[in-house]
């Protein structure tokens, strides 16, 4: 790589010492005169502090020419529209006249002679000066570690410090847990001395569970191997909010659980016979992850009967919170009996979610509810949707269903003989839904909490047998505290410097991961657990008024909440709404307690068993769209707008409707998704009027004249 | 007051587009009869029409399955018996009295195959019977389905071709609309769809008497059916009614409400539950097979007879 020339200093080590000297935003520009045209390259220190090079394609001589010749005066503006008081020039081609020529020209504008490049490769060069270049920041690889508390909190590994060069080698160990099917993230920090953290490299394998000795090798700046892994290291996909999500709280969470299975028994014989052995799967596969720390309900049931003088063949509890043994035994003695018959489109689902309920306590253990099916439930009354006759009982599926989301830390599984079309079989597979045809029982078990969770991210001070031990050396030093500053940081509540290298940052002030773990259904059973620390700061406070984060919600639920400043008219206001929601096909089943200081109520609505249209019409089993029920609601607001004449501060919100009053100014809006997030991530806004408008870029109607849409930028 | 001796004869035919229910109203007829009591009953005028009257009437009550709509039912007769109140005159300044008059109505069920502008030879026939049989009757209950007329769309193509054909033979009236008698009957007024528009209409009322079934006025029928008509499949049902009002004389139609197998009623309850009242049930919603859930209350199945019964008496007493 030798650039000698007598009395001139090596090229490389004039290279070196620019690149030393980079710092923020400089930039070290070099022309190189080639046989092709002059290249130019930018050196400067990506957010890591690793030097990077970068360049153009060259610019043809005949682009610096005239008439054949290469003109003196095209090549000094060429070179002087680049940085002259940083920019070097070097050559590669000795042998080309027209490389010569520009040399020399080069020469005679800027005063100092080119340096020719020896072998004229000089990308080449480049690269091995930049490899060779220190680390500037502290390197890590991210790591967990177990609490006196139990819980896992992140730490990291130091791997190399500032100074460090290619060819440095560390060696360490971790301990690794069954990963998911994407398997064990090594994510490798890079720290600035004030502490801010960059991700520089996300990779996974899939490794079986336990210790690894490990060495890491700086190959170049911004580039670490690992040897030591039995399988290969591939580039990660999913984002780091998701992957720092799916971190449990706890290494060894399992409490007891209560596996509740209840399995439709209609159909033909080969559907039930499908069905029993995949819970016979189910209950094995729990059975063993749990290590036998789980007791086992089972529960079958069918079709209510067409005629009234059919008999009736209800809701049948084979064995209730006993032993796994005990419920397959039961389960094989349904095997070979006929398929119950009656009438064929439903399943008494809103008969069995009633016993479960009722009979439910929580002292056998986390519950744990798996229906496995294929038809809807009878309605608690005439349902013009669907048409289907209603449940002689007049059970209500979305209000048990309720009753038993209110069970701390309850998992709700369905598998279904079909791709559930929306619906009570999307409620009942909240946390895990698979078809019969395809059934995964130990993927399945996992997403329900029944096994040994999936833990992302290597683990340090774990001794050989796998128990928590003191930390190693590697995790005690104290700097190790920045990265776990760094992974807060990237959780929210810090400044999150990470998160602008996060592409799709979604909506202003929300991040990804925030807006990630508010949509059910995304996050494994752990996610909340995971955000609790930042979920805390978000039961706010809004004015006099204390806004609980809200509960959770079945997909045809509507979230209502009333925020009023004057206390008196509430009755008023509140009975406007149901009328509203009325008038649209839905209808108030649930209500928190009003909170007193202004008043402020939410509630949650869900379809009539009137439906949305009273008009013959065609039968809707999905329901209508979230579009279509907000535009009724919008065309049915009278009644509420009526409601709040006398109001001066007032916030509504109906679902994706939000009308707000401030000062006496109406405001009607039609919210995005991500405004809805936004106000589920922030429910003190819906008891603030002014806020609301600022947070969510809403504008009275008064002011939509002059101002952008007041619906944001829409999705 | 004695009723008089000899039976006056009238004609009624049971008129609608095709599948729209003729059969199983005729086999509630039976039923709402003698629901009734002993004044009216139906009796086939043949045996084989007594067996199909028969299988009809059964079919409802014990096997609690529609009727099929029967090919060739038009080649039975039935007849009602019953009497019917009749303002007789007075001699001179005695002004008039309340006679009793015994009627024997004769019912045909005419059920049209084909197109009416179809080219076939045996089309062509059963139009020609369809229409002489309109022609000669005293009047006409005609039947709309308005499940079929939301999923179909089908009844204005069928009663323009009929009446412009009715008109047609009637052109010695310039001028003159038709002279019969309409009792339009909106039937299906136990499926979902319909009593849901009738409430959302503000249309319904309730029975006083067990089991206290909803009702819409025959005053308010009309409203019904002009609402039903605006969600027809194709937009052309909205016609319908300007077109029955446009060929018959509107002071000579009647609307109706009816249901030939009213609502289910739990028999341990005996009162009709809004929240559970479903007496048709569908067991596969694609398909049209549907079966009965419990006990048929037909709902104005006799009104719409009897009312045009007394109005074709009444004509004749003038």
């Amino acid at each position: 790589m030798s650039d000698e020339s007598p009395g001139q200093v090596p090229l490389s080590q004039v290279i070196t010492a620019r690149v030393k000297s980079l710092s923020g935003d400089m930039v070290v520009q070099i022309a190189e005169l080639a046989e092709a045209g002059i290249v130019t390259w930018e050196l400067r220190r990506d957010s890591c502090g690793s030097p990077r090079a970068r360049h153009w394609d060259p610019v043809p001589w005949s682009e610096l020419s005239e008439q054949g010749e290469l003109s003196r005066t095209r090549l000094m503006g060429f070179i002087r529209r680049l940085d002259r008081s940083g920019l070097l020039l070097v050559y590669t081609d000795k042998r080309s006249p027209t490389v010569r020529l520009a040399r020399d020209m080069a020469m005679a504008i800027t005063g100092a002679p080119p340096a020719f490049v020896p072998g004229g490769r000089f990308e080449e060069l480049l690269g091995q000066i930049l490899a060779a270049e220190p680390i500037t920041q502290w390197y890590e690889l991210v790591t967990l570690r177990q609490s006196a508390s139990g819980r896992l909190v992140f730490t990291g590994v130091s791997l190399f410090p500032p100074g460090a060069r290619r060819g440095d080698r560390t060696s360490f160990s971790v301990r690794c847990e069954p990963g998911d099917e994407y398997g064990t993230v090594f994510a490798v920090t890079a720290l600035e001395a004030k502490g801010r953290a960059r991700l520089l490299s996300v990779q996974s394998a899939k490794l079986t569970a336990g210790r690894y000795d490990l060495t890491a090798e700086l190959r170049r700046p911004g580039l670490v191997r690992f040897d030591g892994l039995p399988a290969r290291l591939n580039p990660e996909r999913r984002p780091w909010t998701a992957l720092v999500a799916s971190v449990p709280a706890e290494r060894h969470p399992l409490h007891p659980s209560h596996l509740i299975c209840a399995v439709e028994i209609s159909g033909t014989d080969a559907q039930v016979r499908d069905r029993l052995d995949r819970v016979d799967q189910l209950i094995k596969t729990a059975a063993r992850g749990t290590e036998q720390r789980l007791s086992v309900s089972l529960v079958t049931y069918g079709p209510h009967p067409v005629h009234w003088n059919s008999a009736e063949e209800p809701v049948r509890v084979l064995t209730w919170a006993r032993s796994g043994a005990e419920a397959l035994e039961q389960l094989w003695r349904l095997e070979g009996h006929p398929a119950a018959i009656g009438y064929p489109r439903a399943a008494q689902l809103e008969c069995v979610l009633t016993e479960i309920a009722e009979r439910l306590t929580g002292q056998d253990g986390r519950p744990v509810v798996v229906t496995v099916g294929a038809r809807p439930p009878f309605p608690p009354r005439v349902d013009p949707a669907t048409e289907i006759i209603p449940c002689p009982a007049r059970n209500d599926w979305r209000r048990a269903l309720h009753l038993l989301m209110d069970h701390p830390g309850i998992a709700f599984g369905a598998i279904t003989d079909r791709d559930p079309a929306g619906g009570i079989w999307t409620s009942l597979g909240t946390d895990a839904a698979a078809q019969v045809s395809a059934f995964d029982a130990r993927r399945f078990a996992a997403r329900l909490g029944l096994l040994s969770p999936n833990i992302p991210f290597p683990l340090t001070g774990i001794d050989a047998s796998g128990a928590a031990g003191r930390p190693g050396p590697a995790a005690t030093r104290a700097e190790k505290d920045s990265t776990t500053r760094f992974v807060e940081e990237v959780v929210g509540i810090g400044p999150a410097s990470f998160v602008e290298d996060i592409h799709d940052l979604g909506f202003p002030g929300v991040s990804r991961l925030e807006r990630e773990l508010l949509i059910p259904g995304q996050g494994s059973p752990s996610a909340p657990d995971a955000l609790a620390p930042v979920m805390a700061p978000l039961r706010t406070v809004a004015g006099d008024i204390r806004i609980p984060p809200p509960p959770r919600l079945l997909k045809s639920d509507v979230l209502v909440s009333i925020y009023l400043s004057d206390t008196d008219l509430h009755k008023q206001v509140q009975a406007a709404v149901e009328e509203v929601l009325k008038r649209v096909g839905l209808e108030v089943y649930r209500r928190e307690d009003p909170l007193a200081g202004s008043w402020f109520r939410r509630m949650i609505a869900g379809p009539t068993a009137a439906g949305t249209n009273g008009l013959a019409g065609p039968p809707d089993a999905g329901g209508p769209s979230r579009e279509a029920t907000s535009r009724q609601v919008i065309a049915n607001l009278g009644p509420l707008l009526n409601g709040l004449s006398a109001e001066r501060d007032a916030v509504v919100r109906l679902g994706s409707v939000l009308i707000v009053k401030t000062n006496g100014l109406v405001s009607i809006n039609q919210l995005t998704p991500r405004q809805e997030d936004l106000l589920n991530l922030r429910p003190d806004l819906t008891a603030a009027p002014a806020e609301i408008l600022i947070a969510l870029r809403l504008l009275p109607y008064e002011e939509m004249d002059d101002a952008d849409s007041p619906f944001g930028d829409g999705d | 007051m004695p009723p008089s001796r000899a039976a006056a004869s009238q004609s009624l035919t049971l008129w609608g587009p095709p599948s729209t229910g003729k059969t199983t109203f005729l086999a509630a007829l039976s039923v709402a009869l003698i629901r009734r009591g002993p004044v009216w009953r139906v009796v086939g005028e043949s045996e084989d029409s007594a067996r199909r009257l028969i299988e009809l009437t059964t079919a409802l009550t014990d096997a609690r399955e529609f009727p099929q709509a029967t090919a060739g039912i038009g080649h039975y007769r039935w007849t009602l018996h019953g009497r019917v109140k009749r303002r007789v005159k007075r001699r001179r300044w005695f002004g008039s009295r309340q006679q009793d008059e015994d009627v024997n109505v004769s019912l045909d069920l005419v059920d049209p195959q084909g197109g009416l502008v179809s080219s076939s030879w045996s089309d062509r026939t059963a139009q020609g019977d369809l229409i002489a049989n309109l022609e000669s009757s005293s009047g006409i209950l005609f039947l709309f389905d308005p499940i079929r007329e939301f999923e179909r769309g089908d009844a204005f193509e069928h009663t323009f071709g009929v009446l412009e054909q009715l008109a047609q033979r009637a052109k010695n009236r310039p001028g003159k609309r038709l002279p019969h008698y309409v009792a339009i009957c909106v039937t299906k007024f136990d499926e979902v769809r319909v009593i849901a528009t009738a409430e959302k209409l503000g249309l319904l009322s309730y029975d006083t008497e067990p089991p206290g079934f909803p009702k819409v006025a025959d005053e308010d029928a009309r409203e019904l059916f002009a609402e039903l008509c605006n969600v027809s499949r194709n937009g052309n049902a909205e016609l319908v009614l300007p077109l029955l009002e446009q060929h018959f004389q509107p002071d000579r139609i009647k609307y109706f409400v009816t249901s030939a197998i009213g609502f289910y009623v739990d028999p341990r309850k005996g009162r009709f539950d809004p929240d559970d009242y479903q007496n048709r049930v569908q067991p596969n919603p694609a398909s049209p097979e549907a079966r009965i859930r419990g006990a048929i209350y037909p709902i104005n199945v006799v009104e719409p007879v009897l009312w045009l019964s007394r109005q074709v008496s009444s004509d004749r007493a003038r």
